[in-house]
C-alpha cells in the first residue's frame, strides 16, 4: 500500500504558518480581498442598524402617535434596501473574483511544476492522486480564503457593532449577551467539527461506492465469465449498508445543529423579554429598545457559527493545503545547465550516442546497470533483445533522459546530455511505445501532436506512409473522428498505427520503437515494417523488440541479460556465435519448424 | 407522476417513517408559530394593558391572570423557552426521519442498480458509455436522494407554512395581510424564473469543469510522450486554457448569482420594509396593535425565505425528474435471462464444441461472422489467427454466451448453447481476454476469485502454470500484494499473465486465450505455452493469437478472413498450400530464410 497516498485525516491545531502561505498566494487580489473586508465591514453595519429602524418607529411614530417623519423614515428604509443590494452584488462579485482567480493561477503553477517533474515522479505518484490536488484541494483553498474573508469580517464586524449597539441601549441587558456567547461558540465549534468529519466519511465511502460501480461496469465481461455476480453484490451490500449508516449518522449530527442553536438562542429572548419586560415597566429601557433586544439576540447565533465554521473548515483544509504546498515545492530533478534558445532549433542531431561507466538503479540497492558502456553510431540502427527486466526500456529511459543515471555520462552528438537543453534532445527524439497513448480530440490533432505546425495534407501523407490512412477512411468523418478519452473509441492497434503516423511526421534524427508493433496484426506489421524501414534509413534508431521477426534489418542486435550487453552484432553474425541470441532465436522459430518437419516426415 | 411512482416503488416498509416525518413538519410549523403570538400577547397584553384578543377564539386570560404575569415575567420567557424546544425539537425529528427515510431510499435504490446491471446482457455493457453509467449510478441517485431527503420535506414545510399563516394572519387583520404578502409570489416567481435560466449556465459550467479534468488526466498518464515529444509548453498550454476557460465559467455564473442574491434579497427586505411602514401607519390609526405588527414582521420573516427557496427547489425537482428518467432507462433494460439447464457445479461438461451454419452480427451492424462450421472434438486445442476485425473475438466471445446469436447454432456436448443456464455454462469456461480487467484487491484473492474457497494451494499452482511465481515473489507482500488504484500497478504482460492464473486455476472443461499472451516476452511465453502444453486434452483449448509460437500447441489451425473460416487443418497441411496460413507464417520466417 502507498501510505504516502492515504487521504490524511483531520488535522487537530490550526498551523498559522501554512495558512500565511495560502494567503500569499491570494496577494494577487489584496486591494479585490480588502475592498470585500470593507464591503462585508460596511454590510454588517446596514445589518446591525436595521433593528433600530424598528425601534425609531416604536419610540417615536407609534408610542406617540405622530406620523411625523414617516416618509423620510420609509425613504432612508429603502435606500437601505438599494445600498444593501449594490453592496450584495458587488461583495459576491468580487468574492468570486479572488476565489476562481486564485484557483487559476495555483493550478496553472502546479500544472507548470508538473510538467517540469521528470518521469520518476510519476512513476511514484498516481495520476488519480495528481487529479485530486489539482482539483478539489485547490478548489477547497480558493474557497476558504476568498469565503473566508468575507465571514470573518461581517462576523467580526457585527459582533462588535451589536455589541456597541446593545451596550448603549442598556448594559444590563446586553450581560444576557455576555451569558449567551459561550454556549453558541461552544456548540457551533464542537458541531461544525463534527459535521465535517461525519461528511468526510460520507464522502469517503461515496468515492469508494464510486470505485465500486466503475469496477462492476468495466469489469462486467471479467464478472460475466466468472460468475462473480452474487458474491460481487453482497460486497457491494456491505458497503453500500455502511454507506447508510455514515449518511444517517451524518445527516441526524446536521439535523441537531441548528435546533439545538436556536434553542439556547431561545433561552436569550425568554430572558430579554423577562428581564427587558420588567424594564419596560419600570421604564429603564423602551418598548423599542425592548424589540430591538429581541431580534439581536435571535440573530446572534448567526456570526458565531459562520466564523466557527470557516475555522473548522480551515482544519479540514489544512491538509490540502500541504499538499498543494508539497506539489508546489517540487524540485525537477532533471535539469540542464543550458537553458533552451532559439539558436538551438536550428541544430540538428547527428544521433551520435555515447554511455560510458553508467551506473543505474530506479530504487536504491536495485541496480539495473553498473559500468555499463556503449556506444550507437549516427545513422546506425540498433535493436535491444533480452528477456524483461533486463534493461531494455531502462536504457531507452536514459537515452531519452526521462532518467538520470546515478554515476557516468551520455554524450550525444559528443555533448554530455546534462549540458544540452531537454527541450533540444526531445525535440529531435521520435519515441512509440508498447501502449500508445493518444489524448481525447479527432484523428488528425492526435498525428498533428508530432509537429505542430504541420498541414492536414502533411498529416495524411504521414498516416498513409504507416498505413494508417485505410482504416481512418473507414471512420466516420474519418481524419476528424474523435477518438474518445485517451483514445478509447480505437483498438490496441489502431492506437499503435497512429502513434507511428504521429512519430514519423515529427522527422526525428533518433527513432525509438519500444514494442511498438505487438498489436499490430501480421500483415500490418510487415507493411509497417517496411516504411520504418524507409524512416530509419539515414537516422539512428533504437527498436525495443519481443518479436525476433520485427529486427530482421537492423544494423546491429544487442542482446541483453541482467544490465550487461552480452552479444553483439548482426543477426547472421550472432547466429553463427551460437550464444544466447542464437538460443533464444532458435526457440521462437526453428522449434515451430522443427516441429514441422518431424510432423512431415512422420 | 411517473417521478413519484419512481420514488414509491422503493419506499416499501418506509411509509410510517414518512408519514412521522410529514406531521413532525407540521408540528414544527404549528409551535414556531406560536412564538410570534406570544411575544405580541406580552407586549400588548401583560406589558401594554389591552385588552387581549386570541387569535381563532383561544381563551382569552382573566384579567387577575394578566396581572399575576406582570409581575412573574419570567413566566412568559419560560413559555418562550418551552415553545422553541418543542418546535426546533420537532424540526429535529422531522429531519431525521426523513434522513433516514432518504438514506434508506437510496440504499435500496444503488443496491438495484447494482444488481440490475450486473445482470445486463454484456451486448449493452459493450455499447454505453462507461462514464455516463457510472455518474447516473452515483450524481443521478444523489439527486433523486436529495430530492427525497431535502426538497420534498422543504416544500411540503413551505406548503404548510404558507397554509398556516395565512389564516392567522387574517384573523389579526385582513388589510395587514394584504401588504405583507405582496411581494412574496414576486419572489417566488423570480426565484424560479432564475434558477430555470440558468440551469444552462450551470451545465456548462460543468462540462468545463470536466473538460479540464480529461485534459489534466491525460496529460499526466501520457506524460511519457509529452516529454518524448517535447510538448510541456503545447501541454501547459492547453491546460492554462481549459482552466481559464473554466474560471471564467465560473466567474459568469458568480456574477449572475450575485446579482440574483442581491436582487432578490432586497425583494424580500422590501417586503419587511412594507410590513413595518404599512404596520406603523396601521399602528398609529389604530387598525393593529405593536404587538400585532411584531407578530406581522416575524411572521413575513419566516415566511419569505423558505418562498424564495421554493422558486430554486421546483426547478431542482425538474432535476430530480431527469435523474429518475436516466435510472429508469437503466431499469427498464431488461437482463439476461438466468434459466436453462444448469446441472450441479460439480458436474463436468465434457467440452464438446460444434458451430452449425453460425452468423452474427452485432445490433445493427453487418455480418461479422458468416457460415461458421466447425466441430472441435472434447480436449482438442484449436489456434485461431486471423486479421483485426475478422470476428475471432466475437466467435469466441459468442461462447460463454457473453453475447446472442440468432441464426445457426453452437452445441456444446451436442446440447445447444442456449439451452444452458448462462452462469452454469461461464463457470465451465476459462476465458482470458485480451485487456483483462484486474480487481483492485490482493493478487491472492484475483487469481482465485473464481473460487468457491480460498484455496492457497491451488492458487500458487495456477500462478506457477501462468510463469507468474517469480514475478509475484519480488513483490514485498508476495501473493498478498495489492494491486490497481490503491496498490501497485502490474505491467501489461503480468495481467495478462495474471488473468491466465485465474482462468486455469478453475480446471474448467473449455479454456479460452483471447490474445492472451500480446504483452509477455518470448521467454515467458514460452515456459507458459509449454505449461499449456502438459496440460493438453485436460480441456477443450481455443488460444487467438498474433504469434505463431502458439502454433505448437494447436491440434487444428483456424484461419478467419471477413468473418468467414479461410483455412482449417493441421500445420502442416496448411503451410503446404498457398493462403493467408502460409503468407503469414512466411512473412514471420522471412529472417529465417534470409539467414538460411
Amino acid at each position: 500500500m502507498n501510505q504516502q497516498y492515504q487521504e490524511k485525516e483531520f488535522t487537530k491545531n490550526l498551523d498559522p504558518k501554512l495558512w500565511l502561505a495560502v494567503l500569499k498566494q491570494a496577494m494577487p487580489y489584496k486591494h479585490t480581498m480588502l475592498w470585500i473586508a470593507g464591503l462585508m465591514t460596511f454590510m454588517a453595519g446596514l445589518d446591525s442598524i436595521l433593528p433600530l429602524f424598528t425601534k425609531y418607529a416604536i419610540d417615536n411614530m407609534i408610542i406617540p402617535k405622530s406620523f411625523d417623519g414617516i416618509l423620510l423614515f420609509s425613504l432612508l428604509y429603502v435606500g437601505v434596501v438599494i445600498v444593501g443590494f449594490f453592496t450584495v452584488a458587488v461583495f459576491i462579485h468580487l468574492t468570486g473574483i479572488v476565489e476562481t482567480g486564485m484557483n487559476y493561477d495555483l493550478r496553472k503553477r502546479c500544472f507548470a511544476k508538473l510538467q517540469s517533474m521528470h518521469l520518476a515522479y510519476y512513476d511514484r505518484t498516481p495520476t488519480g492522486w495528481i487529479v485530486a490536488r489539482l482539483n478539489s484541494d485547490i478548489s477547497r483553498l480558493g474557497d476558504i480564503v476568498a469565503w473566508g474573508i468575507v465571514d470573518l469580517a461581517w462576523g467580526f464586524a457585527y459582533i462588535v457593532i451589536v455589541s456597541i449597539i446593545v451596550f448603549t441601549l442598556s448594559w444590563k441587558l446586553a450581560l444576557i449577551f455576555l451569558f449567551l456567547l459561550p454556549f453558541i461558540g461552544y456548540f457551533s465549534i464542537k458541531f461544525q467539527k463534527k459535521l465535517l468529519v461525519a461528511y468526510r466519511m460520507v464522502r469517503k465511502l461515496n468515492s469508494r461506492i464510486t470505485h465500486s460501480f466503475g469496477e462492476g461496469i468495466h469489469g462486467a465481461k471479467t464478472t460475466k465469465t466468472l460468475v462473480r455476480e452474487e458474491a460481487n453484490l453482497n460486497e457491494f451490500t456491505g458497503l453500500n449498508r455502511e454507506m447508510y449508516s455514515s449518511s444517517v449518522k451524518a445527516a441526524v449530527a446536521s439535523a441537531l445543529f441548528m435546533p439545538l442553536i436556536l434553542m439556547v438562542s431561545s433561552l436569550g429572548v425568554g430572558l430579554v423579554l423577562w428581564l427587558g419586560g420588567v424594564a419596560t415597566i419600570n421604564q429603564s429601557i423602551t418598548y423599542g429598545a425592548l424589540v430591538a433586544f429581541i431580534s439581536y439576540t435571535m440573530q446572534l447565533f448567526e456570526p458565531i457559527s459562520n466564523v466557527a465554521r470557516l475555522f473548522a473548515e480551515m482544519q479540514n483544509g489544512q491538509a490540502a493545503a500541504e499538499r498543494v504546498f508539497s506539489l508546489l515545492e517540487l524540485e525537477p530533478e532533471i535539469v540542464s545547465s543550458v537553458p533552451w534558445d532559439e539558436s538551438w532549433s536550428k541544430r540538428t542531431m547527428q544521433g551520435d550516442i555515447q554511455l560510458q561507466n553508467i551506473s543505474f538503479a530506479y530504487k536504491e540497492g536495485q541496480a539495473v546497470f553498473t559500468d555499463f558502456d556503449l556506444h550507437i553510431r549516427s545513422g546506425e540502427s540498433v535493436a535491444l533483445v533480452g528477456e524483461t527486466g533486463t534493461g531494455k526500456t531502462t536504457l531507452v529511459n536514459l537515452i531519452c533522459r526521462f532518467y538520470e543515471p546515478q554515476t557516468g555520462s551520455i554524450k550525444i552528438d559528443g555533448y554530455d546530455l546534462r549540458e544540452i537543453p531537454l527541450k533540444w534532445i526531445h525535440s529531435q527524439l521520435g519515441y512509440v511505445q508498447q501502449v500508445p497513448h493518444l489524448f481525447q480530440g479527432s484523428i488528425l490533432e492526435n498525428i498533428r501532436y508530432g509537429k505542430l505546425d504541420a498541414s492536414d495534407a502533411e498529416v495524411i501523407r504521414a498516416a498513409q506512409l504507416m498505413n494508417a490512412d485505410s482504416f481512418i477512411r473507414e471512420l466516420p468523418g474519418d481524419y476528424s473522428y474523435q477518438v474518445g478519452e485517451s483514445g478509447n473509441l480505437l483498438s490496441t492497434g489502431q492506437k499503435q498505427l497512429l502513434a507511428f503516423a504521429r512519430v514519423v511526421l515529427a522527422n526525428p534524427r533518433l527513432l525509438i520503437l519500444d514494442e511498438a508493433t505487438a498489436s499490430i496484426d501480421t500483415e500490418t506489421e510487415s507493411l509497417v515494417q517496411i516504411a520504418m524501414n524507409k524512416v530509419l534509413q539515414d537516422r539512428t534508431g533504437i527498436v525495443v523488440a519481443h518479436r525476433l521477426s520485427t529486427i530482421r534489418n537492423v544494423d546491429r542486435i544487442l542482446m541483453m541479460y541482467k544490465g550487461r550487453i552480452i552479444e553483439s552484432g548482426s543477426h547472421t553474425e550472432l547466429m553463427h556465435l551460437k550464444g544466447r541470441y542464437y538460443k533464444l532465436y532458435m526457440n521462437q522459430f526453428m522449434q515451430e519448424t522443427a516441429d514441422a518437419e518431424l510432423a512431415r516426415e512422420a | 407522476m411517473k417521478s413519484f411512482a419512481f420514488v414509491f416503488s422503493f419506499a416499501k416498509g418506509l411509509k410510517l417513517r414518512y408519514t412521522a416525518a410529514i406531521v413532525f413538519i407540521i408540528l414544527a410549523a404549528s409551535f414556531s408559530f406560536l412564538n410570534p403570538l406570544l411575544i405580541r400577547f406580552c407586549i400588548d397584553t401583560v406589558l401594554g394593558g389591552k385588552a387581549a384578543d386570541m387569535p381563532f377564539n383561544l381563551p382569552v386570560p382573566s384579567l387577575s391572570t394578566i396581572g399575576f404575569l406582570r409581575n412573574n415575567l419570567w413566566l412568559a420567557g419560560l413559555a418562550i423557552v418551552v415553545v422553541s424546544i418543542f418546535a426546533h425539537g420537532f424540526t429535529y425529528m422531522r429531519s431525521r426521519f426523513s434522513a433516514q427515510v432518504a438514506e434508506e431510499f437510496a440504499r435500496r435504490l444503488r443496491n438495484k442498480l447494482y444488481d440490475h446491471i450486473q445482470k445486463l446482457p454484456y451486448a449493452w455493457h459493450s455499447k454505453v458509455q462507461t462514464g455516463d453509467i457510472i455518474q447516473r449510478c452515483t450524481s443521478d441517485v444523489d439527486t433523486v436522494r436529495r430530492f427525497v431527503a431535502l426538497q420534498f420535506v422543504q416544500l411540503g414545510r413551505s406548503i404548510f407554512m404558507v397554509l398556516l399563516i395565512l389564516p392567522i394572519m387574517l384573523t389579526m387583520n385582513a388589510k395587514m395581510t394584504f401588504y405583507s404578502t405582496l411581494v412574496v409570489p414576486i419572489v417566488f416567481v423570480y426565484a424560479y424564473v432564475f434558477f430555470k435560466q440558468v440551469r444552462r449556465r450551470f451545465k456548462a459550467q460543468d462540462e468545463a469543469e470536466g473538460y479540464l479534468t480529461t485534459t489534466l488526466e491525460e496529460s499526466i498518464s501520457g506524460i511519457r510522450i509529452v516529454k518524448a515529444f517535447a510538448r510541456e509548453e503545447f501541454e501547459i498550454n492547453r491546460f492554462e486554457k481549459a482552466a481559464l476557460d473554466y474560471r471564467n465559467k465560473c466567474r459568469g455564473l458568480v456574477t449572475l448569482m450575485a446579482w440574483y442574491w442581491a436582487s432578490s434579497d432586497a425583494l424580500c427586505m422590501l417586503q419587511i420594509a412594507l410590513v413595518l411602514i404599512f404596520g406603523i401607519r396601521f399602528t398609529i390609526n389604530g387598525d393593529i396593535t405593536l404587538g400585532t405588527l411584531l407578530a406581522f414582521s416575524s411572521y413575513i420573516g419566516m415566511l419569505i425565505w423558505p418562498v424564495r427557496e421554493m422558486g430554486r427547489i421546483l426547478t431542482d425537482m425538474g432535476r430530480a425528474q431527469v435523474s429518475i428518467g436516466r435510472l429508469q432507462e437503466i431499469l427498464d433494460t431488461p437482463v439476461e435471462s438466468f434459466d436453462g439447464i444448469a446441472h450441479d457445479n460439480s458436474h463436468r461438461i465434457k467440452g464438446e464444441i460444434e458451430f452449425r451454419e453460425l452468423s452474427f452480427s452485432y445490433e445493427g451492424g453487418s455480418d461479422i461472422l458468416k457460415d461458421i462450421n466447425l466441430k472441435i472434438a472434447s480436449g482438442e486445442t484449436i489456434v485461431i489467427l486471423g486479421a483485426t476485425g475478422s470476428g475471432k473475438s466475437t466467435l469466441t466471445n459468442l461462447i460463454p454466451r457473453l453475447f446472442d446469436y440468432s441464426q445457426g447454432q453452437i452445441l456444446i456436448d451436442g446440447i445447444d448453447l442456449n439451452s444452458y443456464d448462462r452462469q452454469y455454462l461461464r463457470k465451465q469456461i476459462g476465458i482470458v481476454l485480451q485487456e483483462p480487467f484486474l480487481y483492485a484487491r490482493s493478487l491472492q484473492e484475483n487469481i482465485g476469485i473464481a473460487l468457491q474457497n480460498v484455496d492457497v494451494v491451488k492458487v500458487q499452482k495456477a500462478a506457477a502454470e501462468s510463469a507468474l511465481e517469480e514475478t509475484i515473489s519480488e513483490f514485498e507482500h508476495g501473493y498478498e500484494t495489492v494491486i490497481g488504484e490503491r496498490g501497485i500497478t502490474l505491467s501489461g504482460g503480468q495481467r495478462q499473465r495474471c488473468a491466465i492464473a485465474r482462468a486455469l486455476v478453475l480446471n474448467a472443461p473449455i479454456i479460452i486465450l483471447d490474445d492472451a499472451l500480446s504483452a509477455v516476452d518470448t521467454e515467458t511465453e514460452e515456459t507458459i505455452l509449454n505449461n499449456l502444453k502438459r496440460r493438453k486434452g485436460r480441456a477443450t483449448t481455443i488460444i487467438i493469437t498474433h504469434r505463431l509460437s502458439s502454433v505448437t500447441l494447436a491440434d487444428r489451425i483456424v484461419v478467419l478472413e471477413h468473418g468467414r473460416i479461410a483455412q482449417i487443418g493441421k500445420h502442416e497441411d496448411l503451410i503446404n498450400v498457398p493462403g493467408v496460413y502460409q503468407r503469414i507464417w512466411s512473412i514471420q520466417h522471412k529472417l529465417e530464410e534470409e539467414a538460411g
